[in-house]
């Protein structure tokens, strides 16, 4: 009952005209950015950050959770017109979504089907967020520095772990990410530290930069690859929202899927490197143990509503540990987080407390952006052709311009723009190589929390690891866990090579 | 290093291990003999002490990384793809002289002009969403002070 008091608090703070507005905005961006096939969810967040300086914190995420959760939309779109996933999720609603509307000549109501399955399972994940967000952080603070810090660990090593094809080049780019956030100055000292005797390094290495860089500019780089690619549509009907309104029948074959993704996506956005990808993926493979009128994968209705709830619902489930404990569940979350922190905010158990008026401003705002992005995705419909038309070739030069201007504005200097042209091209260089920067750009953003609390924990322990790490009953779990996920790529190396196991590529 | 002549292949999966190890080293030399490690009579860690146990962990895991990347296959890197940061350069020298919104609106036109052999249309059109990106969003309502470059820093005194 508290929470939907708090929450009508947070809707009273979210009814302002400024927040509105903003809300509005990120809405109607995200939609935009995350229907252009190419760029997603992750490099749009971080391509728009700089938008948000105008404003105060709550405003400044206010629109960037819409604009998060908007892109979540976007994503289906060029998945369902083109065949082409505006974004990882999407992959899943390309399998049907395409041939409803090519093969079945029903490219309105696949995108009416996607919205809705959208809204369905943004609602289910943004309710239960109201009541898990406040119970993760009454768990949040039975933990201490120690506790907080292997709690970090397992966070970090687990996406390095789960995201990309090897788990030990994920973890990597977790380190590497940790040692470039310890440039600049000790926050406990207050000296400088590996700054190579820079002024500019002293500050750091700025979070917006680095992130336009490493997630924007070498998606641009990466587009060259895909500016010849022809983007027409098969669909030669003029698309209108009367003709794309769905039947009661549809509705009816709508519905339950929707709601059973809703509530799955939503567990598997609060678990660490999981997301809306995954929560697509188990979406679609659920769907398939039950019934639905046509066979998945030839256009069947229930088969985009299902991964549509999910990922929807994922994105929403992705907030509850990223607001009560601190610990994102993405990338795209990692850069929420460093935006919270840019703006004064430390997301953690504590925030519910000392911060309600901005926590439940956030999911209140959720709320809204849910409604005015379904409201605004329907209203696109018959220019969404148009929109999806646009050759990447032109989007290349207006995407750069965006990651130069965006950098330059966060340090008045050409530092910030140097900073993100050498983080644009390492990230393209890992990338191609198979190295992931999700897990690199998360632990940049939680590498202070960590090395925070892992300073404290030894103060507090007299230098004692064991005092640390084998403290409590949470420290001891937690530990075991962080242990497994570090150990088990250089197991399975380890038997890999003494043949024990088969090589993956022998088994393909 | 073979490649065709629009790209080359790079072992890239061995470089980036080798770099992480270089990289690694470094931060474990500078943690370990400049900021120390552990303040004994304190009993408390340093200011090195962090970067050490994560400059361990990354050497060790870069070595596992480049056991399995000898094996692998080299990476083909596009010299198109290359472009782009070659243009953000040449932006950045330009707006030195002729400041970085006029340097931004050449390099559109250029871009997609000479580059990409788009119509004059498309390509006004790009420029005209590029300049309200730049001078609308960010210049007035952000408030951002772009350079101006040599010249008009002349011109207005």
């Amino acid at each position: 009952m508290d929470n939907l008091m708090m929450l009508i608090q947070g809707f009273s703070v979210v009814f302002s005209l400024e927040n509105l507005l903003v809300c509005l905005l990120g809405a109607v961006l995200g939609l935009i950015v995350g229907a252009m096939p190419g760029i997603g969810s992750l490099a749009g967040v971080a391509l728009l950050l700089p938008l948000t300086y105008k404003f105060n914190p709550t405003t400044a995420i206010i629109m960037l959770g819409a604009l998060y959760y908007s892109n979540m939309y976007g994503g289906a779109y060029s998945a369902i017109l083109l065949n082409i996933p505006g974004d990882s999720p999407a992959v899943m609603t390309a399998l049907d979504g395409y041939p409803m509307s090519t093969k079945r000549n029903r490219p309105g109501q696949a995108l009416f089907t996607a919205n809705m399955a959208s809204f369905i399972g943004g609602t289910i994940g943004i309710i239960i967020l109201t009541f898990m967000g406040p119970a993760l952080a009454d768990i949040g603070l039975h933990f201490g520095p120690a506790e907080m810090a292997v709690l970090l660990l397992v966070a970090m090593t687990s996406i390095g772990w789960l995201v990309g094809s090897n788990p030990t080049t994920g973890v990597v780019l977790s380190l590497l990410g940790i040692l470039i956030a310890t440039i600049g100055m000790d926050l406990q000292t207050g000296s400088p530290r590996f700054n190579f005797g820079n002024i500019y390094l002293l500050g750091g290495v700025k979070f917006i930069p680095f992130v336009i860089g490493t997630v924007g500019f070498a998606q641009v780089m990466r587009l060259m690859d895909e500016k010849d690619d022809k983007t027409e549509s098969k669909i030669t009907e003029k698309l209108t929202i009367k003709g794309s309104l769905l039947t009661g029948h549809d509705f009816k074959r709508l519905l339950p899927p929707a709601i059973r993704s809703g509530f799955m996506g939503t567990f598997v956005g609060v678990l660490p490197g999981a997301g809306a990808t995954t929560g697509a993926f188990l979406g679609y493979a659920m769907q398939r143990a039950f019934k639905s009128e046509e066979p998945l994968g030839t256009g069947a209705l229930e088969g985009i509503a299902a991964c549509e709830a999910a990922n929807n619902a994922a994105a929403a489930g992705s907030f509850a540990p990223l607001l009560a404990l601190g610990i994102p569940g993405s990338g795209t979350g990692a850069v929420l987080l460093g935006g919270l922190m840019m703006w004064g905010l430390n997301p953690g158990p504590l925030l519910f407390t000392n911060e309600p008026e901005f926590a439940w401003g956030l999911i209140a705002s959720l709320f809204l952006a849910n409604i005015l992005t379904l409201i605004i995705a329907l209203g696109i419909i018959p220019v969404l052709l148009k929109i999806l038309a646009v050759p990447v070739k032109v989007i290349i030069p207006i995407i750069t311009v965006v990651c130069l201007v965006g950098s330059y504005s966060d340090t008045y200097s050409l530092y910030g723009v140097i900073i993100m042209l050498i983080s644009g091209v390492c990230g393209y260089v890992l990338e191609k190589s198979g190295y992931s920067t999700a897990p690199m750009l998360l632990a940049f953003v939680l590498a202070p929390l960590l090395e925070d609390n892992l300073r404290k924990a030894f103060v507090i322990s007299g230098g004692s690891t064991s005092a640390v790490f084998f403290n409590s009953g949470i420290s001891i779990t937690l530990f075991v866990v962080l242990v497994a996920i570090v150990a088990t790529p250089i197991v399975r190396f380890i038997l890999t090579k003494l043949g024990v196991l088969k090589n993956k590529k022998e088994t393909n | 290093m073979k490649g065709s002549k629009t790209s080359i292949k790079i072992p890239s999966k061995v470089i980036i291990p080798i770099i992480a190890i270089i990289i690694g080293a470094i931060f474990f030399y500078i943690g370990v003999f400049q900021y120390g490690f552990w303040d004994s009579e304190a009993s408390k860690p340093t200011k090195g002490f962090f970067p050490v146990i994560i400059a361990t962990a990354l050497i060790g895991l870069s070595i596992l990384a480049l056991v399995q990347g000898i094996k692998s296959e080299k990476v083909e890197f596009n010299f198109k793809n290359w472009l782009v940061p070659l243009g953000l350069l040449a932006i950045i020298a330009s707006s030195y002289i002729f400041g970085l919104v006029l340097s931004i609106a050449a390099y559109i036109v250029i871009w997609l002009k000479v580059y990409e052999k788009q119509t004059w249309k498309t390509t006004i059109i790009t420029l005209a969403v590029a300049m309200f990106i730049v001078v609308g969003c960010f210049q007035l309502w952000l408030g951002i002070d772009f350079p101006l470059g040599i010249i008009f820093d002349l011109i207005l005194g």
